[in-house]
């Protein structure tokens, strides 16, 4: 096997995409390349191809500088910079703009069928309710911002488009380490989808690649900041490579009702 | 040819008295009709255009006029197996009661050349005035057949209408009749089934008829859903940060742009990025001139929903009222889809006729006088119908007191509809405060206009907002980080389950306030009053212990197919749209509609004991499994 095309691959693969592979994965990825005589730009595409749903705890190097600072969780410390591009993998992503009860509804919905196209169920009809039954929770006597939203039976943005957030990832680095990362301010492709249950007898891993999935792979860049311990995340600052590990998609997908409807119990039960 | 005889007839006495009236002008001469003290033949003489000096015998029925049934063989519930019901031959019918008017219809037939049909103009109106046809041609069976088109029975109106004879609408007329059908083979074979396999599950059932009706269970659906989210909502606590800054005394609240998280942490985090910039740039002040629109005209499905929540009566009540100020000539037809009113119609005409009423009088002159403008249109028109309106003036004593609220609506709303939008001015102000948004919004209202007459709209100045200038720099006079929780969602009023049949496309104005009422009666649903009232005093809707054993259990038989979801409804609903715009055969619609409520039938039988579970669950078990 040529080193000498392998330091090429390094080198084409840190300089567009941060990414530093690991010795193991390289030389299997080379060895089990085909036509290793392929232009470097394609065999660099195609690694980084790959690479998008691997787990990069064992597929990237540990080498400093492609890790979280040790101090990135820390509370305590009211605000830190990213001093190189990290590239890290989702592990969990929540929208903090939803309660959770109406996320489970969200949910709910599709499971009873009610996206299909040519079956859904309206369930809220606006302009209807008292004008002077004052729900509990906030209400801004300014009608600009939205009137009810304190009340739940407003159903979030969410059903077939996704998601608004802002949303709070859980990022993982190259060594394992985890960190929370905030969507500060909106970054197009984060963002939830309930898709659809399989109709019957279509085929059955026909999962959409929508949203972000778990494994989605990302480059928080040089200069990101974070403040006690969250991790800001702007379009600026983000670069979202995309893919997904399946198996910790699907696990995360068939338990996430069953979390959310956990958490809200703990939550009441205090 | 002078002298020919012309036989009229209206759907109700009522409108047949009022046209025979204005018609005959005075010379009127009335019979008794054998066998029946309600219907009465009005005589007089008319000169219509297309046929000349005519005898007029004008007369009425009581609606429809026949029924459809199953064969005597089958009328028994324990007569067959009731999957038969989808294909057990059927006939028409004549109610024992109605065969004196029946008779009558036949037999002034034989001295008529023309049949004259002023049944009302909607689709069962259209179907009433095929019932009548069939009789007539049973007594003259070279008898013509003409129809009137009318929306209201003001004289004028009237007129107009008998000097412009239509042809019946089949098509209409048809679309009726496959709902007659469906209804019937599915309405019987459903209700027979479950009444049979669940009745002997508890003494509480055992002579309950357990009805089964296509729109009504999807209408119990929406009430037992409603219930459950109600009861399965848990709160949930969520965070907001919340500026105030005080200029020229007065105190402007600032909102933050996300609203609030449910993540305490992150918005602790933003919050002293925020307490970091000590001071706040102003991005915007704009000052823009702002409206609240004038209502549209007035539909059924408005009528119901506003009538329910304003006027402390449920929709079947507002329109049983309605149909009387109808049939009284104080209003327009008041089942009606179009919510635009045509460029010739002359609208100015009624709102003279309202200068002098005590209420609104002086308003209605004000518009008159300059204040008047052309209603917004909406987008739908029936093409049989003009808005809801009203006809004439009706002083207070005319009417009691529900006939003087839906008359009042009706009318506050159609002058409201002829005014200016109410016009304002709103301020807005935002301001960037380390990485987060914040806004301030005032209100000052200028002009009432429609307002002033449409008491059932509020619009209110909110307190004036000092004067930012862009780009300034402020110091917040307070800011907090609070939290709150979220409430409820409330139990199903009326004006939003007909809000909800509505949007989900199933019943048609004219018969939602019925299926509302009939799943109260079938004891499948209550109503009460909201409880801390408030003025209005809503009516909130609760399934009863029967109601969602049946929609739980339906629900466990099969999701795909469940009855209690709007779908299959809102699906024959179409088709019987598709009827009448000629796209669709009445025989197409019937089979396949019985074709999709067949497979749920054999569905249920299959799987009926979801359905004992469910019930023996909740009426037996009072909820435990």
């Amino acid at each position: 096997m040529s080193t000498h095309l392998a330091s090429q691959l390094k080198s084409e693969l840190f300089s567009r995409y941060s990414l530093v592979p690991s010795e193991q994965w390289l030389s299997d990825f080379l060895s089990g390349s085909r036509n290793p005589s392929h232009p470097l730009p394609s065999l660099t595409s195609t690694a980084h191809f790959r690479l998008l749903s691997t787990d990069f705890t064992t597929a990237l190097s540990r080498r400093q500088g492609q890790l979280f600072p040790s101090t990135i969780s820390d509370v305590h410390t009211k605000e830190l910079v990213l001093q190189t591009d990290i590239p890290v993998q989702v592990l969990d992503i929540q929208d903090t703009s939803t309660s959770k009860w109406a996320q489970i509804e969200a949910i709910e919905r599709v499971e009873r069928g009610e996206e299909i196209r040519g079956r859904e169920v309206i369930r809220n009809v606006p302009g209807v309710n008292d004008d002077d039954n004052g729900n509990g929770g906030e209400q801004a006597r300014d009608s600009s911002s939205r009137p009810s939203a304190a009340s739940s039976s407003n159903v979030p943005s969410d059903s077939k488009k996704g998601s608004t957030g802002p949303h709070k990832l859980l990022l993982q680095d190259a060594a394992g380490s985890k960190a929370w990362a905030f969507e500060m301010s909106r970054v197009e492709r984060i963002t939830i989808v309930n898709s659809n249950p399989p109709m019957p007898g279509a085929a059955a891993a026909q999962v959409p690649a929508e949203g972000i999935q778990i494994g989605c792979k990302l480059v928080l860049k040089k200069g990101t900041k974070v403040r006690r311990g969250l991790i800001m995340m702007t379009p600026a600052s983000t670069t979202i490579m995309g893919g997904r590990v399946e198996i910790w998609d699907k696990k995360w997908r068939d338990g996430r009702k069953a979390r959310l409807k956990q958490e809200l119990e703990r939550e009441n039960a205090n | 040819m002078p002298g020919q005889q012309i036989l009229c007839v209206a759907e109700k006495p009522a409108i047949a008295k009022a046209v025979a009236q204005h018609l005959a002008g005075g010379r009127l001469q009335t019979r008794n009709v054998r066998g029946n003290q309600y219907v009465k033949n009005y005589q007089f003489t008319y000169n219509f255009p297309l046929w000349g000096d005519c005898d007029v015998i004008m007369t009425s029925v009581l609606g429809h006029l026949t029924g459809l049934d199953f064969d005597q063989r089958y009328r028994k519930w324990t007569s067959c197996p009731p999957s038969q019901l989808f294909e057990a031959p059927i006939q028409v019918t004549i109610d024992h009661d109605k065969k004196a008017i029946a008779e009558n219809i036949s037999q002034q037939a034989r001295y008529s050349r023309i049949l004259f049909i002023w049944t009302d103009c909607d689709r069962e109106g259209e179907h009433i005035g095929t019932e009548v046809r069939n009789e007539a041609l049973k007594g003259n069976p070279r008898i013509i057949v003409k129809r009137a088109r009318f929306s209201n029975t003001e004289k004028n109106h009237v007129v107009q209408a008998a000097r412009n004879p239509i042809d019946l609408d089949e098509h209409q007329a048809n679309a009726v009749a496959a709902r007659i059908e469906l209804d019937l083979r599915i309405g019987a074979a459903f209700t027979r089934f479950q009444t049979l396999s669940l009745q002997n599950l508890s003494e509480k059932l055992e002579n309950q008829l357990l009805s089964y009706g296509s729109c009504q269970f999807p209408t119990l659906g929406f009430v037992v859903d409603r219930y459950y989210r109600v009861r399965n909502f848990k709160p949930e606590s969520f965070w907001l940060i919340k500026v105030m800054h005080k200029r020229e005394n007065i105190k402007v609240n600032f909102n933050w742009r996300r609203v609030h998280l449910f993540d305490r942490a992150a918005v602790t985090i933003l919050f002293e990025q925020c307490l970091d910039s000590k001071h706040a740039k102003v991005t915007k002040v704009q000052k823009k001139p702002t409206s609240k629109w004038r209502p549209l005209p007035l539909t059924t499905v408005e009528l119901q929903m506003q009538g329910s929540r304003f006027l402390r009566m449920n929709s079947h009540e507002v329109m049983s009222v309605a149909e009387k100020l109808y049939q009284k000539g104080f209003i327009s037809y008041p089942r009606t889809e179009t919510d635009q009113f045509s460029r010739d119609f002359d609208l100015k005409a009624l709102v003279r006729k309202q200068t002098q009423h005590n209420s609104w009088g002086q308003y209605a002159q004000g518009l008159l006088d300059g204040a008047f403008k052309q209603p917004r249109p909406g987008r739908n028109n029936d093409q049989a119908h003009p808005p809801i309106h009203p006809v004439i003036h009706a002083g207070d004593n005319a009417l009691d007191a529900n006939e003087r609220k839906v008359y009042e609506f009706v009318t506050r709303r159609f002058l409201a509809c002829c005014s200016e939008d109410a016009k304002g001015e709103a301020s807005d102000i935002e301001i960037e405060w380390g990485p987060e948004t914040f806004h301030a919004h005032g209100l000052v209202v200028l002009e009432r206009n429609y307002l002033d007459v449409y008491v059932y709209d509020k619009w209110e100045s909110s307190q004036q907002l000092p004067r930012y200038t862009l780009n300034e720099t402020l110091e917040p006079t307070e800011a907090n980080m609070t939290d709150g929780k979220t409430t409820p969602p409330t139990y199903l009023t009326e004006p939003e389950l007909i809000g909800l049949m509505d949007a989900n496309g199933i019943g048609t104005d004219a018969t939602m306030a019925e299926h509302i009422q009939k799943i109260k009666d079938r004891h499948y649903a209550q109503s009460r009053s909201k409880a801390g009232g408030g003025r209005n005093q809503v009516q909130e809707f609760i399934p009863t212990v029967l109601g969602v054993a049946l929609v739980e259990g339906y629900d466990n038989v099969g999701l795909d197919v469940s009855v209690s979801k709007p779908f299959l409804r809102k699906e024959m609903e179409l088709k019987m749209k598709a009827i009448c715009e000629g796209r669709k055969s009445r025989r197409e619609v019937v089979d396949e509609s019985l074709e999709q409520y067949r497979e749920v039938f054999v569905k249920t039988q299959r799987e009926i004991d979801a359905l004992k579970r469910s019930v023996t669950k909740y009426v037996v078990n009072d909820g435990r499994e």
